[in-house]
């Protein structure tokens, strides 16, 4: 490379974000598009996107120099490149080897970016493609043939008979034909035989050394491993001179036109550039940040000056369209989850289809990957224990084939998601046995959803055998520890033969929280209202002290553990977590208000008991509780 | 005053390279996803020149090369066809549209830097 190149495109790094990011963004639509793709009878427009896509990258790998991903995309681009020409039926074979192969670039990608340490093993993906793309071809296809340069004119009744022949196996056209010493001969030849089976004929009469045969269907070369190109990258049909030579001439013709074109030329480009732009999450998360902090003054602003102002008005508005921006559609949860189902139901001799609805409904960034894992194992436990075997399904009239739904809906300012499956729904009698058997409490005339409400207990699982799918042991109770600690909820429901729902409740956010204000000895402190199931007031005497374990508060049937926040507090708040209860003792409920969510870790240090911290209108700092470790706490804790 | 160059490449990273080899040698460069969004800027002001990809959505770089031959003010507009597709039948095809030339990619930025320079100077 020339200087001026190694100065634009040396240091090539800087594209290799762009190129990563978009990468994933194409694998991602390659993947969806496999994977609704009807073997039977193809999208073309389907066919064509997927193929744009590995096309692609295969463009921007090439001039960065990755030559591993260039070489599997091209192998994968010819393979497609064959079935959006209807040159190969498109089976169950191809759309698996193709996703496999999007996995191999995905890896690389993954290596390139430096997120995987050893190199992934493309041959076996390439293997794969290139020999369906190469598996005898049911069309016939079109070779372009030269012969030549001749040491001598060949005997022309020998011509005649290849010709004839040729002629017998499939189409001749294009015929040039200079038979002299030194010269050449070119056809085009379509058979549906191989390559091999032409070269043959065609070495009758010429030296095998002699024989050009060219693929005219799949006709790009192999690619190049590295970037810079050779002589013929550049095919002019104008030389510039000429094309100047012309063009001044031209302007001459019409000096008017073009000034005004200069003057059109000058104005700004001015169309608003529709679509959008990508930021870091950092700048955004700085942006979400500096609106809390706008909140807060507005508010002790209002405060002290006692007024309600224009201001509160614009500054809510302006955090809301901030916090939108960090919304991102929950598809990009969902649309992993029709791999998952296809693989596990082959895996389990299942017949399964996934069906997403709501896949646009849209919530914090922050919340897509921490909800992830708990979907995952909800869709997982819907295929592996909510659906039966096609048999059984047939035998109870049922089509062979199941359902799982996967809906998404927002709410207030909640996303419910909804992971629901047409199987056998969960089992009373098993459930109830099970709850014997680890001596848990449960009337047998319990009605259906309390007894539901056991499979959230840790170690809780009915599951007969262990399969490799959804394991035994983890099971609802971690989802369900997992939505909770992101201020959500969990609800099964179930009807036997007919299938299971479980939704789940998240808030759309973690960056704002509805919050109830208690006061503890003088100062605020802050409760997740989710958390929050009742408070009351306490007389003296409805504490009860068991030796050596704390007061206890009785609820209606439940000796709840007590927690004094506030040594003379006569106030319980009931609070709920991780399937546990507990009254907390406070001095006073303050209000219900919105807080923003400051973490203590990165501005302070971490401190048991409390979760994060929160800027109150008055400008003090108020901490957070942390309700499941104040639950799960068995000794009196009280804030340091 | 510089010349202006449209750049029209649905690869997000391509269309940067492109842009950025170009803006190297001092030229303003516009940028555009698809040949249809390419056709509606170069409606509204004329370009020096334009690169173009090939296989893209919406549009194709060849009908795209099409379209600007049959806009009066971009009769004498050179205009590049970069693509991966090398074939001489689609060459053809783009010849016969209208187009200047046609680079392949993955593309020399020295080269193009010097094809462009010549047809602009």
């Amino acid at each position: 490379m020339s200087a001026v190149a190694a100065k634009v495109l040396g240091d090539a790094s800087a594209f290799h974000a762009i190129f990563f990011e978009e990468a994933d963004e194409h694998l991602a639509s390659v993947e969806s598009l496999l994977l609704r793709l009807d073997p039977g009878a193809p999208d073309a427009e389907a066919m064509n996107g997927i193929f744009r896509a590995v096309h692609s990258i295969k463009g921007s790998a090439g001039m960065l120099g990755f030559a591993e991903i260039v070489s599997l995309t091209h192998v994968f681009e010819n393979l497609l490149d064959l079935l959006r020409k209807g040159e190969r039926p498109l089976t169950r074979a191809e759309v698996d080897a193709m996703l496999r192969a999007g996995d191999v670039v995905k890896s690389q990608i993954a290596h390139r970016r430096g997120t995987l340490a050893q190199t992934p093993d493309r041959s076996a993906a390439e293997a794969e493609l290139r020999a369906l793309a190469t598996a005898a071809t049911a069309a016939p296809r079109e070779f372009q043939v030269r012969l030549g340069p001749l040491a001598q004119p060949i005997a022309d009744a020998e011509l005649e008979t290849m010709l004839c022949g040729l002629a017998e196996m499939g189409q001749v056209s294009g015929q040039e034909i200079n038979n002299i010493a030194g010269g050449e001969i070119r056809f085009r030849v379509t058979l549906a035989g191989a390559e091999a089976d032409l070269r043959s004929v065609l070495s009758l009469v010429v030296e095998p050394s002699l024989v050009h045969i060219g693929d005219a269907a799949v006709a790009e070369p192999a690619p190049q491993a590295t970037p810079p190109v050779n002589d013929e990258s550049v095919d002019l049909f104008e030389a510039p001179a000429a094309f100047r030579a012309r063009r001044g001439a031209e302007r001459r013709q019409s000096p008017g036109r073009r000034e005004g074109e200069r003057a059109a030329n000058a104005a700004p480009a001015a169309q608003g550039e529709a679509g959008s732009i990508r930021v870091s999450v950092e700048k955004i998360d700085r942006l979400v940040n500096l609106v809390g902090e706008l909140v807060i003054t507005e508010a002790m602003l209002a405060q002290r000056l006692g007024v309600q102002t224009e201001l509160a008005r614009h500054t809510r508005e302006l955090q809301e369209a901030v916090m939108a921006i960090r919304m991102v559609p929950i598809s990009a949860v969902f649309s992993r989850f029709p791999r998952l189902v296809r693989e596990l139901s082959q895996r389990l001799g299942k017949q399964a289809e996934i069906r997403l609805s709501g896949e646009s409904t849209e919530l914090d960034r922050g919340l897509i990957e921490r909800i992830t894992d708990p979907l995952t194992h909800l869709v997982r436990n819907a295929v592996d224990h909510g659906l039966e075997q096609p048999e059984e399904r047939a035998a109870r009239g049922k089509p062979r084939g199941g359902e799982i739904f996967l809906t998404a809906s927002q709410r207030g300012g909640s996303i419910i998601i909804e992971v629901r499956d047409d199987g056998r729904g969960l089992d009373r009698q098993k459930i109830l046995a099970r709850a014997a058997e680890r001596r848990m409490a449960i009337a047998p005339d319990a009605p259906d959803h309390e007894v539901w409400q056991l499979t959230f207990e840790p170690g809780f699982s009915t599951a007969e055998t262990v399969t490799d799918v959804s394991g035994r042991g983890v099971g609802m109770d971690v989802v369900r520890r997992n939505i909770q600690q992101l201020g959500g909820t969990v609800e099964l429901a179930s009807s036997a033969g007919a299938g299971t729902s479980v939704t789940v409740r998240v808030p759309l956010t973690l960056a704002i929280i509805e919050a109830m204000t208690v006061g503890v000895d003088g100062e605020t402190y802050v409760l997740p209202l989710a958390s929050v199931v009742e408070s009351r007031r306490v007389g003296a005497g409805e504490l009860h002290g068991v030796a050596g374990q704390g007061a206890t508060l009785r609820v209606r049937d439940e000796y709840l553990p007590v927690r004094r926040l506030a040594a003379n507090g006569e106030i319980a708040v009931i609070v709920e977590a991780d399937g546990g209860r507990a009254a907390l003792m406070v001095d006073a409920l303050i209000g219900q208000q919105q807080v923003v969510v400051k973490s203590l870790e990165t501005n302070f240090r971490r401190i048991p008991g409390i979760s994060a911290a929160t800027i109150m209108g008055d400008g003090k700092v108020a901490l957070i509780l942390d309700v499941p470790q104040l639950v799960k706490e068995n000794a009196a804790w009280k804030p340091q | 005053m510089s010349h202006s160059i449209l750049v029209v490449d649905d690869t997000r990273s391509m269309r940067k390279m492109v842009a950025t080899v170009l803006q190297s040698a001092g030229y303003q460069v516009e940028e555009a996803a698809d040949g249809a969004e390419a056709l509606d800027k170069a409606r509204g002001r004329v370009f020096d020149l334009v690169v173009t990809d090939h296989n893209m959505p919406r549009m194709d770089g060849v009908t795209l090369v099409r379209a600007l031959r049959g806009l009066a003010e971009y009769d004498d507009v050179a205009l590049i066809v970069l693509s991966t597709e090398t074939g001489a039948e689609l060459k053809a095809k783009g010849r016969d549209a209208g187009a200047t030339g046609w680079m392949a990619k993955p593309f020399d930025p020295t080269k193009m830097l010097d094809i462009v320079r010549q047809f602009l100077s």
